[in-house]
């Protein structure tokens, strides 16, 4: 059992890692979301029959649980804050985080997920235990979002 | 058409440290807690218990001194055969405290975990049992994962066990030495001797912060090197899988 763990394990903890990452924005939170699915996918591992899409669920659902505590409760602003003149590549991408940084949990995920997994709306609202519905509703709101806040980049279609 | 590309978001992604060996003991003792508590078990005896034990003389003749108990069931901690088998493969001047032992898988132990003190500074020791068949890597010094740029040897043990003996890894700033026994299904004991200690965990559901989970999963180094010697180790793996068999 724990060589097949682990042979999961280095299969697909940096994926999840990135996964993380575009929903926290945080390298080192993304890590302990890692470890958090990974952990809890140890204890159930008898009972999972698919453990990749369960790890995405369990990451998925861990870092919006979060997001609901109130201590760790983002906070907008209704400006991106001053950075430095960087190269336009560079500068481009830092916009598009942190725009998405801004995007409200939910919508964010069903981004990560439709855009960055590639998940169809149907799994994706089976990571998120929602309606298809939904997910269209969220993911396009989200969109919406993103354009908003970065109306000109190439990276927004 | 995809009407919005986050990979370039990724870009600038740093390496990545985890190692399945902590995803595999974290969920080591999340399973015992689970265990623990469906059994009626106090979570105490899961997630730690001060104990002190000091050696009087060495051996059957060793003193054992409970101090400050979180519970009443570690009480029953000294008289277990793995924290024993520890006393007796420790140098006597040296004191074990913080003991930790993780509830049996049916009749088989699952993990201890305890400091050590050789009055250069407390350091962890971590020991691993691995009773099912398949659990170990038969040849775990071919995989980079495990040897992470450490030197790794392997030697026969008979017929039906190797023993596998990880130095220091060159790289972070916890330094620890791994010993396996592995058996020729799979199963086997594991040691990992470390330079650190660690903040206790919390009790389970509590939640953590990033910088938290960081700062245990970092430890903080309290000597250069860790106190056991690799011949310690080796004699100490050798009494724990005698009695893990």
């Amino acid at each position: 059992v724990e060589q097949e763990f682990r042979a999961l394990y280095v299969a697909r903890a940096p994926a999840l890692r990135r996964t993380a990452y575009l929903l926290c924005g945080d390298w080192h939170q993304a890590e302990d979301l890692v470890q958090v699915a990974f952990t809890k996918l140890y204890g159930n591992w008898r009972r999972v029959d698919s453990p990749d899409a369960w790890l995405r669920q369990v990451l998925v659902r861990s870092w919006v649980d979060e997001t609901r505590r109130p201590w760790r409760r983002e906070r907008t602003t209704s400006a991106l804050p001053d950075r430095p003149v960087v190269e336009e590549l560079h500068e481009d991408r830092e916009a598009v985080r942190s725009a998405l940084r801004r995007v409200p949990p939910r919508q964010r995920a069903c981004l990560v997920l439709r855009y960055f997994e590639d998940l169809s709306v149907t799994d994706t609202a089976r990571v998120l235990g929602c309606t298809e519905g939904n997910v269209k509703s969220q993911t396009s709101r989200g969109l919406d979002a993103l354009r908003a806040l970065v109306p000109d980049r190439e990276a927004l279609c | 058409m995809n009407p919005l590309d986050l990979h370039d978001l990724i870009a600038d992604e740093p390496p990545y440290f985890l190692l399945p060996d902590d995803a595999v003991r974290a969920g080591r003792r999340r399973r015992s807690r689970r265990r623990a508590l469906a059994a009626g078990t106090t979570a105490a005896a899961v997630t730690g218990t001060a104990l002190a034990l000091t050696a009087g003389g060495g051996g059957p003749t060793s003193q054992l001194q409970v101090g400050a108990s979180q519970s009443p069931s570690t009480a029953a901690l000294p008289g277990d055969p793995i924290t024993q088998v520890v006393r007796q493969h420790t140098p006597a001047s040296w004191s074990i405290d913080e003991v930790t032992v993780d509830p049996k898988d049916g009749n088989d132990y699952t993990g201890w975990q305890g400091y050590v003190d050789d009055g250069q500074g407390r350091a962890r020791l971590y020991l691993g049992f691995s009773p099912h068949p398949g659990s170990l890597q038969q040849h775990p010094c071919g995989d980079p994962e495990f040897v992470q740029g450490a030197s790794c040897v392997e030697t026969q043990l008979g017929a039906d066990r190797r023993l596998v003996v990880r130095g220091v890894r060159p790289v972070g700033h916890v330094k620890s030495v791994f010993v396996v026994i592995v058996h020729t299904d799979g199963g086997g004991v594991s040691l990992d001797a470390d330079n650190a200690t660690f903040p206790a965990e919390p009790p389970a559901g509590t939640v953590v912060t990033p910088a938290e989970k960081l700062a245990y999963s970092t430890g903080t180094v309290t000597r250069p090197a860790p106190p056991y010697t690799t011949d310690q180790l080796v004699e100490l793996a050798k009494a724990l899988d005698e009695l893990s068999v």
